[in-house]
C-alpha cells in the first residue's frame, strides 16, 4: 500500500488531507511539526511527503534538507503545501530538491493530480 | 698456456683460436725484451714470465710460473702482500714507481716497475709488471754525488787560497795609499800659504775688524810673526795709526788706535817706499833706509828684531799698513814671505772694500726698507709684471689677487684676468714694454683665488726691473665705485621706461642742477619738450623762488645724512601756472658726497582725485556688499576684518561686534572652529574656493545652519586675508529633514504594507484552506463519511471562518482606530468575572490556554470599563504569551484592582522582545526580529494599545531576550466616587 506522511502544524488542514488520502486508498502518517515529520519518515519510509514550510522551530525547508542528506530518505519524492507567498519561494523550493508544490488554499483535485504525478507509476493503493 | 692472450674487449672468438701473425711477433718480443716483465693472475701467482725478468730475480722461468708473486716481494711488504696487490689491480691503468725485488738468493735490489691491470674476457683479470734494474743508475748517481762532493771541496780550498791572496793585495793597495796620501799632504803643506791667501780672498767677515783679526792672525802664523799689526793712514797719508795688534804669544788682539803713531815727517823712506808700493823690510840686524829711520824711534824700543811692512792700497790710494814684526832673534825675510806680505796688503784692502761695500749695502737696504715699507702698506696695490708673470706684488695687490705671494707670482698674471679683459690688458703690457703709446689708467676684472671678481683700475708705467723691461703698476679695487655706477645705471637704464611712464615724476639733480628727469614729470606734470629741463637749475620747477630756497635749505641736512625729505609745494609748468605737488628726494650717495639726489614728485590733485574716486569706489562697493542677502566677511589669520550687514544679522551679532573677532566666536566649539580650518585652508592655499555647509553657533546661542563659500586674496600668501559669503540655509535645512523624514515614513509604511500582505497572505489562506478542503470532502465524500465526521467537518469550517473573521476584526478595528472611529463605552462590570470567562473562553477553543496561571488581588473588582476593549486587550495579551514561550512555562495573569486603578499583568517565560523591537512594539504589523515561524497578524499590541489609549490607560513592558516579558496595563478608574 501506498504510504504517505503528511506534515503540517496546521491541524485541520493536515486533518482533511488524511482524511482525503485515506479515502483515496492510501495509508496516511501525519505530523504536527517538522522534527515528528523527520522521525516518521525515516521509520516509516512514506512513498511520498507532504510537507507545509512554515512551522515553528523545524520548519519544512530544513525538513526535506534532512531528507535529501539521508540516502534512506533522499529518493522520497516531496511535496511543499504552503500558505505563505513570499517571492520567489515556487523556485527556492525546486532549487531545494522539491518535486513539487501546492498552494493553500487547494481543492481536493489539485491535490490528488499532485500526489499522482508525484507518486513512482504503480497503482494507486497498491 | 701456448700463447699470450693479452686481447682488447672487442676481439672476436675466431681470433682467440689462432694465434695472431702480430702475437708471435709479440711473443719474440717477450722473450728477447732487456725489460724484465711478468704477469700476474687474479690468485696473485705468476701466469707468464720473460727470460731478463728470470735474470733479474735468479731462478728458472718454470721455477716461477704458477708459483706466487711473494717470492719476488721484499720481507717488508709481505704482512701487507695482498691488499698492495689489490691496490694495484684497482689502480689507475698504468702506475710506474720503485720497487725492491727479492732475488733468489735474498739480494734485494732496485727497480723501476709498471703494472697494467688487464681485464680478459673471461673475467678475470691479470696484471702486466715490467721491471728494470737501476740498481746500477742508482749507484752512478751516488758516485756522481760523491764526485760532487770532492769537487766542492776542491773549489773551497781555492776559494780559500784566493781570498787570502787578495787581502794581501788589498793590504799592498792600501799601504800604496797611505803613501800617495802622505805626498798629498806633503803637496797639500805646500799649498798651505796660498790657500791661506784665498782663503782670506775669500773671506766673508761681517765687518771689516773681524775680517782684520783673521788677516793678521793668518798672517802671524803664516809668517810666524810675533805681533801683526794694522795701521791706518790719516790725513793724506801723512801719519799712520795703529789699529789693532795680534800678539801670537797671548792669541790676543789689541784694538782700536792705542797711540802708537808714525808720522811721514819722521819717517819719509817708509812713507816713500809704501807709496811705491814696496814691501818695507827694517832689521835691527843690518842697516838700510828704512831700518835706519825705523830702528831707533820703533824697533829697538818694541823689542822688535825684524819688521814687515806693506801698503793696503783702496782707489789708488794708500789707506793702511800691515806690519809683520818679529820679536827676539835675528830674521831674515824670505822671498816667499815678502810676496805673501804683499798680498796680504791687497787682502787688507778687499776687506776694506767689501766692509765698505757692506756699509752701502745696508744703508741701501735701509732706504729700501723704507721704500719697502711705503710700499707694502700702500693703499694702491703696486705690482711689477716682467716676462708675462708678477715679479714683485704688495700685500695690497695680493688681497686684490685673493692669492699668496707664491701663487700669484709663480702663474701668469694674464691668468688671473678674466677672460674678456685679457686681450686689453696684453696687448697694453706689450705695447708698454715696447715704448708704444698705450693708454695709462683703464680698468679690468681680475679672478680672485677663490674665484670671485674684482674690478681693477690699472695706472701702469715702464720701468727697469734687475736691468730688463718691466712695468710697475698701481691697481685700485674699483668694484664698489664701479658696482654703484653700474647698479645705478642699470637702475637709470632698465627701469627707464617705467620710471619714464611712472606715474610719478623722478628727476635726479646734481649740484642743484637737473641731470635726468622723466617723460611725465618733464612733459606731462610741468609742460616742458623732452629734453628741455635737462642741465637747468632745480629753481626753475619751483612757482615760488622762496619755495625753492626753503626747500633746499629744509632738505639739506636731511639728505646729508642719508634720510629721505618730503615736502609738498607749488611747482610751475612752463606756461607758468602751477600745481601741487609733493616731493621726496634722497642722497644717491649716502654722504651726500656729490650733491646728487634723486626725487620723486607726485601731483597731489591728481592723488586727491584718486583718493576721493577711490572712497566713491569704496562706499558703492560698501552700499552694495551690505545690501546683498548674502553675508559677507573678509577675515586675515581667521579674525573678521569687515563684515557686512547680511553677515552679522545671520550670526544675530551687531557688524560692529564682529570685527576684530577671531571667528571661533561663532563656531559651535573650538572643535567644530578647529576642523573647519583644516578642511577649508589647504583648499584655500591650491587657490581653489572652499564652499561647504556648516553649522555657526549665533549670538543667542541657536545653532544656524549656512552654506558657506570662501576664496583667498592670493592663495600663495593666505596671510592677505580671505572672502568668506554666508548664507542662512536652515530653512532648506528644516525642509530637507522633514523630507528625509517623510520618506523614511513612507519607506516605513511601504514595509508595513508588505507585511500585511504577507500577513494576510498567511493568515487567510490557511483558514480558507480548512474551509475549501472541509466542504470539498464534504461534497464529494459525503456519502462515504459517516455522520460524526461530517459534523467534524463542518465545526472545523466553522471556526476558521471564527478565525478569519476574527481576523477581519483586528484588522478592522485596526483600521477603525487609526480613522479615529473606534467605540468607547465604559459600563461598570465585575472585572474578575470577566476574566475568569474569557480563561475559560480560551481554554475551550485552544488546550494550550491551560497554562496560564490566573490570580487577582484587591477588594473591589466593580470596575467601568468597556468590555469589549478589556477583551481586547487580554486575549491579545495572553496569546502572545502562549504563542511565545513553552509549553511547559507557565503563564501568570494577574489582576489587581487596587484603590484609583485596575491593572492587569501578563507575564510568560519565553523569547522575549529584543530591544531595539520594543520601541515599535505597539505599531500596527509590526512584529519582533524574533518570532521565527510563529504566526501572527502584528495586529495584537496595537490592538492592546489602542485600547489601552481609550481608556486612558498605560502600557508597560519589561522584557529580556531569552527570559521573558511582562505587559503591565493601567487602566484608571473611572468608577462614580
Amino acid at each position: 500500500m501506498t504510504r504517505i506522511l503528511v506534515i503540517d502544524n496546521e491541524a485541520p488542514i493536515r486533518a482533511n488531507i488524511e482524511r482525503l488520502l485515506r479515502l483515496e486508498g492510501f495509508e496516511v502518517i501525519g505530523a504536527e511539526g517538522g522534527a515528528r515529520g523527520l522521525e516518521l519518515a525515516r521509520e516509516r519510509k512514506p512513498d511520498l511527503v507532504l510537507c507545509d514550510i512554515v512551522m515553528p522551530e523545524v520548519d519544512g525547508f530544513a525538513v526535506l534538507a534532512a531528507l535529501k542528506a539521508d540516502p534512506g530518505t533522499r529518493d522520497i519524492p516531496f511535496v511543499f503545501i504552503t500558505a505563505s507567498a513570499a517571492p520567489h519561494e515556487r523556485a527556492i523550493c525546486f532549487e531545494r530538491g522539491a518535486t513539487g508544490y501546492l498552494s493553500k488554499p487547494f481543492t481536493l483535485a489539485e491535490v490528488m493530480a499532485m500526489v499522482r504525478d508525484c507518486l513512482p507509476q504503480r497503482g494507486a493503493g497498491g | 698456456m701456448s700463447s699470450l692472450r693479452i686481447q682488447g674487449g672487442g676481439v672476436k672468438s675466431e681470433a682467440l683460436r689462432r694465434p695472431r701473425p702480430e702475437a708471435e711477433l709479440l711473443e719474440a718480443a717477450f722473450d728477447v725484451a732487456r725489460v724484465g716483465i711478468c704477469i700476474i693472475d687474479g690468485q696473485g701467482r705468476f701466469f707468464r714470465v720473460n727470460p731478463h725478468f728470470c735474470e733479474l730475480v735468479g731462478y728458472a722461468p718454470d721455477e716461477l710460473t704458477g708459483s706466487p708473486w711473494t717470492v719476488v716481494a721484499p720481507p717488508d711488504l709481505l704482512p701487507n702482500a695482498d691488499r698492495f696487490l689489490e691496490a694495484l689491480f684497482g689502480d689507475s691503468p698504468k702506475v710506474q714507481r720503485e720497487w725492491r725485488i727479492r732475488r733468489r738468493d735474498g739480494r734485494l735490489f732496485d727497480a723501476l716497475a709498471s703494472f697494467k691491470s688487464i681485464a680478459l674476457e673471461t673475467g678475470c683479470s691479470h696484471l702486466v709488471v715490467t721491471f728494470t734494474d737501476i740498481t746500477e743508475r742508482l749507484r752512478a748517481e751516488q758516485e756522481i754525488q760523491s764526485l760532487n762532493r770532492e769537487l766542492e771541496e776542491r773549489v773551497a780550498q781555492r776559494t780559500e787560497q784566493l781570498v787570502a791572496l787578495n787581502a794581501q793585495l788589498n793590504s799592498e793597495v792600501a799601504e800604496r795609499r797611505r803613501a800617495e796620501q802622505a805626498q798629498e799632504e806633503r803637496a797639500e803643506r805646500l799649498t798651505r800659504q796660498r790657500e791661506l791667501l784665498l782663503e782670506l780672498a775669500q773671506l766673508d767677515a761681517p765687518d771689516f775688524p773681524s775680517a782684520l783679526r783673521a788677516v793678521l792672525k793668518s798672517t802671524s802664523s803664516a809668517l810666524e810673526a810675533a805681533r801683526v799689526s794694522y795701521w791706518k793712514m790719516v790725513d793724506e797719508p801723512k801719519s799712520c795709526v795703529r789699529e789693532m795688534l795680534y800678539l801670537r804669544d797671548a792669541d790676543q788682539f789689541v784694538e782700536g788706535a792705542d797711540g802708537m803713531s808714525l808720522e811721514a815727517a819722521k819717517h819719509p823712506q817708509l812713507f816713500a817706499a809704501l807709496a811705491a808700493g814696496k814691501p818695507v823690510i827694517a832689521s835691527c840686524a843690518q842697516s838700510g833706509g828704512a831700518t835706519n829711520e825705523l830702528a831707533e824711534t820703533f824697533l829697538r824700543p818694541n823689542g822688535i828684531s825684524a819688521i814687515l811692512a806693506v801698503a793696503v792700497w783702496q782707489q789708488g790710494r794708500i789707506v793702511g799698513m800691515v806690519s809683520a814684526a818679529h820679536v827676539g832673534s835675528a830674521r831674515h825675510w824670505l822671498h816667499e814671505e815678502i810676496d805673501f806680505s804683499a798680498a796680504i796688503g791687497s787682502i787688507v784692502a778687499l776687506a776694506l772694500e767689501s766692509a765698505r761695500r757692506r756699509r752701502l749695502l745696508a744703508e741701501l737696504a735701509e732706504s729700501e726698507r723704507k721704500y719697502r715699507h711705503v710700499v707694502e702698506n700702500a693703499n694702491e696695490g703696486i705690482v711689477i709684471a716682467q716676462d708675462g708673470m708678477l715679479r714683485y706684488a704688495n700685500p695690497k695687490a695680493l688681497e686684490f689677487t685673493g692669492r699668496s705671494l707664491e701663487s700669484a707670482t709663480r702663474t701668469p698674471f694674464l691668468d688671473m684676468i678674466h677672460p674678456e679683459d685679457r686681450g686689453r690688458v696684453g696687448a697694453n703690457y706689450l705695447k708698454r714694454l715696447r715704448g708704444e703709446p698705450v693708454e695709462n689708467h683703464y680698468s679690468f676684472r681680475v679672478i680672485r683665488g677663490d674665484g670671485s671678481i674684482l674690478l681693477l683700475e690699472i695706472s701702469a708705467v715702464a720701468v727697469e726691473w734687475e736691468g730688463r723691461p718691466a712695468t710697475l703698476n698701481f691697481l685700485a679695487d674699483i668694484s664698489e665705485r664701479h658696482e654703484l655706477e653700474e647698479s645705478l645705471r642699470r637702475t637709470l637704464s632698465e627701469r627707464e621706461s617705467i620710471l619714464e611712464t611712472a606715474i610719478v615724476g623722478i628727476a635726479r639733480l646734481r649740484r642743484a642742477r637737473i641731470s635726468w628727469i622723466n617723460r611725465r614729470f618733464e612733459e606731462q606734470m610741468c609742460g616742458y619738450a623732452r629734453g628741455e629741463l635737462v642741465g637747468r637749475s632745480q629753481r626753475i620747477l619751483y612757482f615760488d623762488p622762496a619755495e625753492a630756497d626753503r626747500a633746499s635749505g629744509e632738505a639739506l641736512p636731511l639728505l646729508e645724512t642719508g634720510q629721505i625729505y618730503t615736502t609738498e609745494t607749488r611747482l610751475k609748468r612752463r606756461d607758468g601756472t602751477h600745481f601741487w605737488a609733493h616731493i621726496s628726494g634722497r642722497a644717491v650717495d649716502p654722504d651726500y658726497r656729490n650733491e646728487d639726489s634723486i626725487w620723486v614728485v607726485m601731483d597731489v590733485s591728481e592723488a586727491r582725485n584718486l583718493q576721493e574716486s577711490l572712497a566713491r569706489t569704496l562706499s558703492e562697493r560698501e552700499i552694495i556688499l551690505r545690501s546683498t542677502l548674502v553675508g559677507i566677511t573678509f577675515s586675515v589669520d581667521r579674525v573678521h576684518q569687515w563684515v557686512n550687514e547680511t553677515f552679522a544679522r545671520i550670526l544675530g551679532y551687531e557688524p560692529r561686534e564682529l570685527i576684530g573677532i577671531r571667528s571661533d566666536a561663532h563656531f559651535p566649539d573650538l572643535a567644530s572652529w578647529q576642523r573647519f580650518g583644516d578642511l577649508a585652508y589647504p583648499v584655500l592655499r591650491t587657490g581653489h574656493p572652499y564652499s561647504t555647509e556648516w553649522q555657526m553657533r549665533r549670538k543667542d546661542g541657536g545653532l544656524v545652519w549656512c552654506q558657506i563659500h570662501g576664496q583667498a586674496v592670493d592663495p600663495a600668501d593666505l596671510s592677505r586675508g580671505t572672502i568668506w559669503t554666508f548664507v542662512d540655509i536652515s530653512e532648506r535645512k528644516r525642509a530637507e529633514e522633514e523630507v528625509r523624514r517623510a520618506l523614511a515614513r513612507e519607506r516605513e509604511l511601504s514595509e508595513l504594507k508588505s507585511r500585511f500582505v504577507s500577513m494576510t497572505s498567511h493568515e487567510f489562506r490557511t483558514p480558507l484552506a480548512t474551509i475549501l478542503s472541509s466542504t470539498e470532502l464534504l461534497r464529494d465524500y459525503g456519502d462515504r463519511l459517516p455522520e460524526a465526521e461530517r459534523e467534524e467537518l463542518l465545526g472545523m469550517v466553522k471556526t476558521a471562518v471564527k478565525r478569519m473573521t476574527e481576523m477581519l476584526e483586528q484588522v478592522l478595528f485596526i483600521g477603525r482606530a487609526e480613522a479615529g472611529r473606534l467605540e468607547f463605552s465604559p459600563a461598570p462590570l465585575d472585572v474578575r468575572a470577566l476574566c475568569g470567562s474569557l480563561l475559560e473562553e480560551m481554554a475551550r477553543g485552544r488546550p494550550a490556554a491551560r497554562r496560564i496561571r490566573f490570580d487577582c488581588e484587591g477588594g473591589r473588582f466593580e470596575r467601568v470599563l468597556d468590555e469589549k476593549l478589556v477583551r481586547h486587550i487580554l486575549t491579545n495579551l495572553l496569546d502572545n504569551a502562549l504563542k511565545y514561550s513553552p509549553e511547559e512555562r507557565d503563564v501568570s495573569f494577574r489582576l489587581r484592582c487596587e484603590g484609583e486603578r485596575t491593572v492587569f499583568e501578563v507575564s510568560d517565560q519565553g523569547i522575549g522582545i529584543p530591544l531595539e523591537d520594543q520601541a515599535h512594539l505597539f505599531e500596527t504589523f509590526h512584529r519582533a526580529s524574533n518570532v521565527g515561524t510563529v504566526s501572527g497578524t502584528g495586529l495584537g499590541l496595537a490592538i492592546v494599545k489602542k485600547s489601552a489609549d481609550l481608556h486612558g490607560g498605560t502600557i508597560h513592558v519589561d522584557s529580556i531576550r531569552g527570559r521573558g516579558t511582562r505587559f503591565t496595563v493601567t487602566i484608571p478608574d473611572r468608577s462614580p466616587a
